[in-house]
């Protein structure tokens, strides 16, 4: 018979002003398995968590039943839910670095729950987080112990935290989003450990995500959460061919790889942005001991072409070089060698004067990962995009303007009501269609997208792919996308150029590369992804390579 | 009051230069001082703290 | 400690001598800059007559450049020599001595007030529910608001005059009575700097409640208490330090001038 370690049931959360933010939650997690919850942002499925872990904000409320190792949490006085919550459940979060505390070590951080609720001695508790450190594959134990959270990367903080949360022995592990934050080869690092945590402990998990491929590929059932309600749950083998509402095959179809978007040709052979040799180094105080400076080669002999409207990625992990060079490109950074050639004219060196700049920007013009902050929140929309045009059309009237602006909308297909609209008020989605509006105002003939579509959700992602290619097709503007992403790269772009340690290591059309990769880096990106059938691998870090050779 | 306060504004006042000169130099001193114990403290709490200003 | 660390120490050392050498002549400069003759103040009240005055300019190496002087003060008080009184004749040194003991007691007995209620009614605004915080909210915001002098006035007229609890002036014999005797004047001194610690206190403490490490040692069963000590208020002390620190110095930049 098997034991049910979490038990949903009919969970809701209100705000302390009357809102309710989560109506029906129903599931259940049996001992040893693994459940997956997935909705995008404002479904409710971190609200439900938090339910479960006694983390709601103050004032909050909640209505139904959660049922934790047999015992109704409502039912508890606050000692016991504490003790109940700390022995028979562990929780990882999103963002390691923000949820350890930065100026503790490691080690206190390792042994604070040890010594604190089990009582142990202080050498007993120490031994014990070397152990659990060594079991979540980390290799030097005894240093991370007196490091501090800042001297850790982020895949290894969030090792350090899946470790602690091991201490007390529990039967469950909440992940929240645990890998949002990661490169995908360390996204597959750390899924490998929960694995391995899984056979050898018989670890239950709840598994909170926004990428149904992901949970799809690492949990037995997945239930899908939508609007603040549990809508179905499917057995994660068979959810393709089982899901019966229209929202699980949204969600299905936008977050499956798509092999069917592939070849597309540029409609005219001629090159608009030609970059050779490109080089970018930057001082950095030298690892280990003594004080010498060494020199950090962000971007390394860096050379491709982009056809007039053309779709070229740049696909790459955290550190790869991939922004850096975007940012080269766009003047943002001053290349240290070689050169940038756009319309077959020299850019390598920053325009001088004012006017220069704005020719520049007539011609190139970049979209960042968050448009929350590359917007002004007191400007609405229309004021901004008016803005905008202004500074690209040196003699326009107002009406010619507003004219404009109208177009621009329309061309990112955003509803003429929004026009009045701040920032605060609209979606992620919406905003990123501002931001690209912004751009396409000045006409360009380049569009470099750093990111654009990271930080949306996988539907959303989506609708802005889709959006930024028929802009394509329309204006005939080239598309540059810099991306961690190889599956949003093959939605858009005809070629890929896969960057590791900042150098490029492959590059060609993208049905090439990404279905004969020659390149081992290449190869690993392309297995880290997750799909049905997917075993997550352990693999080593990726090198750091300075002048001075590899470390 | 008796104390520092009073014998500096009345040496400011009757141009009693070597004592204005002294006490300022005093207080001054003080200051400097105690601000900087306050941040080796704080690097002590938090040696993160020196290290991005540094690299910053 | 680190080789680091000694560096960063010696570093910090270096820094701090170079800001003394940067005051020191930014403050001989202006004082020797000032307009006015010290000579009427060196006669000592008689009308000098012109003989005079150039004995007391040779005397006092006045005719020498501005710069040769500073070189003599400065190596002079390196060396323990204060200078002397152009107006009582006396070291400086003499004139300090028997008054500096009085003014660090107060500024210590006022920077023992500052850290008790200032930290403590922060910690008792951020920590004790919404009253409490409304109560010290308006607390605090009288005292932010009354200017020093008027603190002293009231005190001195309720405490001094009409409870009689406290003496008004003098400074009394030996430590407690110099302590009873300061109380009035340290309070005084202190009201302003309660309330603004109090202020950056419970900011600094609210702020660190929200973070998210906080959710983790929650999540993690650690008791409320042990949060508060080793999470929340550990990660507020170094705000709390830096303000306090630059607190005390205006406090002694204030003591020394009012």
């Amino acid at each position: 018979m098997t034991t049910t370690v979490l038990e949903i049931d009919g969970l809701s959360v209100a705000t302390p002003d009357g809102r309710t933010l989560v109506h029906d939650c129903t599931l259940a997690v049996s001992a040893g398995e693994s459940l997956g919850l997935v909705g995008e942002s404002g479904s409710g499925k971190t609200l439900s968590t938090r339910a479960v872990a006694g983390l709601l904000p103050a004032g909050f409320t909640t209505g139904g039943t959660i049922r934790l190792a047999g015992h109704d949490l409502a039912s508890l006085p606050g000692a016991e839910l504490r003790e109940l919550r700390a022995t028979r459940m562990g929780m990882a979060f999103q963002t390691p670095r923000a949820h350890l505390n930065p100026l503790r070590t490691i080690g206190d951080f390792m042994t604070e729950a040890l010594v604190a609720l089990a009582g142990e001695a202080p050498e007993a508790a120490y031994r014990r987080a070397v152990d659990l450190l060594a079991e979540v594959g980390i290799r030097d134990p005894d240093r991370r112990m007196r490091q501090r959270p800042g001297e850790l990367s982020g895949g290894l903080l969030q090792r350090v935290m899946i470790a602690a949360t091991l201490a007390m022995d529990p039967p469950l592990l909440l992940a929240d989003e645990i890998t949002t934050a990661l490169d995908v080869t360390t996204q597959e690092e750390v899924m490998a450990v929960i694995a391995d945590l899984r056979r050898h402990r018989d670890l239950a998990l709840l598994f909170i995500t926004h990428d149904l491929a992901l949970a799809g590929a690492v949990c037995d059932r997945v239930a899908v959460m939508q609007a603040g309600r549990t809508v179905e749950t499917l057995a994660a083998a068979t959810m393709r061919e089982d899901a019966r509402e229209p929202y699980t095959r949204r969600l299905l179809s936008a977050s499956l790889p798509d092999e069917a978007a592939g070849i597309r040709q540029a409609r005219r052979s001629d090159t608009v942005l030609e970059v050779a040799g490109l080089r970018k180094a930057y001082q950095v105080r030298a690892a280990g001991r003594g004080r010498g400076r060494e020199e950090l080669l962000a971007v390394d002999n860096v050379s491709f072409a982009l056809a007039a409207g053309g779709a070229l990625g740049i696909v790459g992990e955290s550190g790869s070089g991939k922004s850096t060079t975007a940012r080269m490109i766009c003047g943002l950074e001053t290349a240290d060698g070689g050169t940038v050639t756009v319309k077959h004219e020299d850019w390598t060196a920053p325009a001088r004067s004012a006017p220069a700049r704005r020719a520049r920007a007539r011609v190139v013009q970049m979209v960042f990962q968050d448009p929350y902050q590359s917007l002004d929140p007191r400007q609405t929309v229309r004021s901004c995009l008016a803005e905008a045009v202004a500074v690209h059309r040196r003699i326009a009237s107002r009406a010619e303007i507003a004219a404009r602006v109208d177009a621009l909308l329309d061309a990112v297909r955003l509803a003429p009501a929004l026009a009045g609209s701040r920032p605060r008020a609209l979606s992620g989605g919406q905003r990123q269609r501002v931001a690209i509006a912004r751009a396409l105002a000045a006409d360009p003939e380049i569009l470099v997208l750093d990111e654009a579509v990271s930080a949306l959700d996988v539907t959303t992602q989506v609708e802005i792919l889709t959006l930024l290619d028929s802009i394509r097709r329309e204006t005939g503007v080239a598309l540059l996308m810099i991306s961690h992403d190889l599956t949003t790269v093959r939605r858009l772009c005809d070629h890929v150029a896969v960057m590791q340690a900042g150098r490029i290591v492959e590059q060609g059309p993208i049905a090439d590369v990404l279905d004969a990769p020659r390149s081992d880096y290449t190869r690993t990106l392309l297995d880290s992804i997750p799909r049905p059938g997917w075993t997550p691998q352990r693999r080593l870090p990726a090198r750091i390579v300075t002048s001075g050779g590899t470390r | 009051m008796g104390g520092i306060g009073s014998l500096l504004t009345e040496a400011a006042a009757r141009k009693d230069l070597p004592v204005v000169q002294v006490l300022s130099l005093l207080l001054v001193t003080v200051f400097v001082v105690l601000n900087a114990v306050v941040d080796v403290v704080i690097a002590i709490i938090d040696p993160d703290s020196v290290k991005s200003r540094r690299s910053a | 400690m680190s080789a680091n660390a000694i560096r960063q120490l010696a570093a910090k050392l270096g820094g701090l001598l170079l800001t003394l050498l940067l005051a020191s002549i930014a403050i001989f400069f202006a004082v020797a800059l000032t307009p006015g003759d010290p000579v009427t103040a060196l006669a000592g009240g008689v009308r000098p007559t012109p003989e005079l005055i150039e004995a007391i300019r040779a005397e006092h190496h006045l005719d020498d450049p501005v710069w040769m002087q500073y070189l003599r003060w400065v190596g002079g008080v390196l060396q323990g020599d204060l200078g002397t009184s152009f107006v009582y004749k006396t070291p400086v040194a003499e004139l300090i001595a028997p008054r500096i003991g009085i003014s660090l007691l107060l500024v210590a007995y006022a920077v023992v007030l500052i850290t008790v209620f200032g930290i403590g009614s922060g910690i008792l605004a951020a920590v004790r529910g919404p009253r409490a915080d409304r109560a010290v909210l308006v607390g605090t915001s009288i005292g932010v608001a009354m200017p020093t002098f008027v603190v002293a006035i009231l005190l001195i007229w309720v405490f001094g005059r009409v409870l009689g609890w406290f003496p008004v002036y003098g400074t009394g014999e030996g430590l407690l009575d110099n302590l009873y005797h300061l109380t009035l004047p340290a309070i005084s001194l202190a009201v302003l700097y309660i309330a603004y610690m109090s202020r950056i206190t419970r900011g600094a403490i609210v702020a660190q409640q929200h973070a998210e490490h906080v959710d983790t040692a929650r999540v993690r069963g650690l008791s409320p208490s042990r949060i508060f000590r080793r999470h929340v208020l550990l990660n507020a002390s170094p705000q709390i330090l830096a303000v306090s620190g630059a607190t005390i110095a205006g406090l002694i930049a204030v003591s020394a001038v009012a």
